[in-house]
């Protein structure tokens, strides 16, 4: 059986946005700006799930994008980890009583890791990611 | 008419795409290269805020004003600080209204310098990107010294602000603006002279100024267009009355102008410039004495259960004007308020500046509104037969057309 | 130029007995305190079109947004204008209210006058309910395109959504309750 060599090269990462105020967007690019740099790491940012490994979520998800979330979801290849960004996705924030939610992320998609924070800033999310890793390369080394 | 629209193709930027941070839905048809028809459909960030905020007391609302949006989050705070200080007849302090303004303009600086580097991205001057949002890390150090939060600082209150400034601080903010006349002043020799941006944004997605009264737009976009409107100007509140400000049109620093991207560039960089002189103003003339005119919050839940009425405020956001109204009767909690962002009227725009277009210029049209959608607060799809273009395409036509200008010109 | 209390008197004698009250709220601002005033009309519903023509002989007008509040038998319906914008220290805005009964939920629009003013009619009719003669593009605006037929966010009466409302934070505590 082939050996999976994906996690010996860096990760790709995707950005879902699902209604949230872009106050946790903006530090995720703030992330790759020369001052946090996640380049150095080998941290992208890609233009399609098809190519990601790791799921950047933002936002409290609305009733429209709830299905949409799921087809992204489906479309990522396996092995894949997702990481909730912010309070909104994690139990709703300061949204919690609207009538166009579908709830925090974690009833839709299984999460990995959440970082919380209104917004978080940018040297948390570079830890979530690390931590995204290292637990990718844990579940590959266990399943073997 | 029909025979036309029968050999074109529809594009549908979806609501996720890389391009655009936020959920939208915008088909535009396509005959060759040129754009026949736009249709766009928001709502995919609706919330709810309005509901939600009809059952919440006036003072739990501010948090929840404050995340509308992440980039203009001092914006919808202060206008609805604003309607209920005149719906209850509070007068605020006056060192609580200035320490609020030098907090406004800090971030219309970092709002514009952003706008600046998504701009430069979506035609593929990547390096401008990393160059103008590393500038733009000052500003948000500046904030997080003065309020401890890089974004959603909550420093307003009914009756002034919630923290003051001392010496220490003051110092740090003439360090700041001595280091961003500077910055400014080589941002502008970069976008101004250059001419491939010259060549890339004269004559494309061009706003005439009875197009933009008819759409009711608001904001830089429609000072671009050569309508002089500005709230800081025509009805002036808080610091902005002592100091007199004027709106900045295009025609005052060029010779010709037609209302394209170019001129929205010009407009927001001598923008950032009256800001600075603006924080400087307000520093040298602090007045002394208390931040709030009513210490105790419960006090002002008291005041405003007595004395609400209804009321307007109004605020000018780096996008355009944010108003709010709001109506209370014997409670404290609102019975209607009501918002509305810049965006709102400005995305009506974009059916007029696509029509003619080429797809590679649709990237950057689409951003010249800065349009902010979380800001719509809620927030159009036509779907019709035809060949579907995904968006990573669009934003490589982009790309290829600026390297071809810039061969082009040597 | 027409200024505060002047614009109430100019809608009092083109109105008649159409015009029910009108009020000016005036505030001083900065520390020179300089003076500001927005004015609040009331006028019957009969009277739209006409309350809103002697509006724009007074001079430059733009159409900021439309907002409403449901009292029970009526609905009351805010028109708020910007008159005279672009003049430093001299804009003023206007608002308009009239009240409109549930029977007969019905108003003329006004895109013949401004283009902008589909997007805030669109938005009205899908929240509370109303309906515009001469608007010809009637679709969701912000909600989503399942949403159910007859419910109107807004609304306080049987029409509301009230049921519809989720609970996230319920999470935390019913997963507490199921460990003890």
């Amino acid at each position: 059986m082939a050996k999976l060599t994906n996690f010996k090269r860096a990760l790709w990462v995707f950005h879902v946005p699902t209604g949230s105020c872009n106050g946790c967007d903006i530090e995720i690019i703030a992330a790759l700006t020369p001052r946090y740099d996640l380049e150095r790491f080998g941290i992208k940012l890609v233009g399609t799930p098809r190519h990601a490994d790791v799921l950047l979520v933002t936002g409290c998800v609305v009733r429209s994008m709830a299905d949409k979330l799921k087809r992204i979801y489906e479309q990522t290849p396996d092995p894949k980890a997702v990481i909730v960004v912010g309070n909104c996705g994690a139990t709703g924030g300061v949204f919690y009583d609207s009538y166009n939610v579908a709830g925090p992320v974690d009833e839709i998609i299984p999460v990995d890791v959440y970082v919380p924070g209104c917004p978080p800033r940018p040297e948390a999310i570079i830890d979530a990611v690390v931590k995204a890793w290292l637990k990718l390369e844990k579940l590959e080394r266990g399943e073997q | 008419m029909n025979e036309r629209h029968s050999f074109a193709c529809s594009i549908p930027i979806g609501p996720v795409h890389p391009a655009l941070k936020e959920p939208i839905r915008v088909v535009i048809d396509v005959e060759g290269e040129r754009v026949v028809n736009v249709d766009i459909k928001r709502g995919f960030a609706h919330r709810g805020i309005e509901f939600m905020g009809m059952k919440r007391n006036a003072i739990q609302v501010i948090p929840l004003a404050e995340r509308i949006c992440g980039i203009c989050s001092i914006s919808h705070p202060y206008a609805f600080v604003k309607a209920v200080e005149n719906a209850a007849d509070i007068y605020p302090a006056e060192r609580g209204q200035y320490i609020r303004t030098i907090i406004a303009e800090l971030e219309r600086i970092h709002s514009h310098i952003l706008w600046l580097g998504v701009a430069a991205h979506e035609m593929g001057f990547d390096s401008l990107l990393y160059l103008t949002w590393k500038g733009r890390e000052k500003v948000l150090d500046i904030l997080e010294y003065l309020t401890g939060n890089r974004i959603n600082y909550s420093m307003q209150m009914f009756g002034g602000a919630r923290r003051d400034l001392d010496e220490k601080k003051i110092r740090a903010l003439r360090d700041m603006i001595s280091y961003y006349r500077i910055f400014n002043a080589k941002q502008k020799e970069i976008f101004l002279k250059d001419p491939t941006y010259r060549l890339r944004t004269r004559g494309v997605g061009i706003l005439t100024k009875e197009i933009a009264l008819q759409r009711c737009a608001v904001g830089p976009t429609a000072r671009a267009a050569g309508i002089r409107l500005d709230v800081r100007q025509d009805q002036p509140f808080d610091a902005y009355a002592d100091f007199g400000v004027k709106a900045i049109v295009p025609e005052d620093y060029e010779d010709e102008y037609y209302g394209d991207v170019y001129d929205v560039t010009l407009v927001r960089l001598y923008e950032i410039d009256q800001s600075l002189d603006i924080i400087e103003f307000c520093i040298d003339n602090l007045p002394n004495g208390p931040i709030l005119s009513i210490p105790k919050m419960i006090q002002i839940l008291m005041h405003i259960k007595k004395n609400g009425k209804e009321a307007v405020g109004r605020y000018e956001a780096p996008r355009g004007e944010v108003f709010h109204y709001v109506k209370f009767e014997n409670s404290d909690v609102p019975k209607v308020w009501k918002v509305r962002a810049p965006s709102y009227s400005n995305i009506n725009v974009w059916e007029d500046i696509l029509l003619g277009a080429e797809i590679a210029d649709v990237p950057v049209a689409i951003a010249y509104i800065d349009p902010c959608l979380c800001c719509n607060d809620r927030i159009a799809v036509v779907r019709k037969e035809g060949k579907v273009l995904p968006w990573e395409k669009i934003v490589e036509e982009c790309v290829r057309k600026t390297n071809r200008i810039r061969r082009e010109i040597g | 130029m027409l200024y505060g209390e002047e614009v109430i008197e100019k809608m009092k004698e083109s109105l008649g007995e159409n015009f029910l009250e009108g009020k000016v709220i005036e505030r001083k601002e900065g520390v020179k305190k300089l003076v500001k005033k927005d004015v609040f009309v009331k006028v019957k519903r009969e009277a739209q079109m006409d309350a809103i023509k002697t509006l724009l002989s007074m001079g430059d007008v733009y159409l900021i947004v439309m907002s409403g509040e449901d009292r029970g038998d009526v609905i009351t319906v805010n028109y708020h204008f910007s008159l005279n914008y672009a003049n430093p220290g001299k804009e003023n805005v206007v608002t308009i209210s009239m009240d409109v009964p549930k029977n007969d939920l019905k108003l003329q629009s006004l895109t013949a006058i401004f283009r902008g003013a589909s997007t805030t009619e669109r938005e009205m009719h899908e929240m509370l309910g109303i309906d515009f003669i001469g608007l010809k593009d009637k679709r969701h605006l912000f909600l989503p395109e399942d949403w159910p037929e007859g419910k109107y966010p807004w609304r306080r009466d049987e029409y509301g959504v009230k049921d519809m409302v989720k609970f996230t934070h319920k999470n935390v505590r019913s997963e507490v309750k199921k460990n003890e």
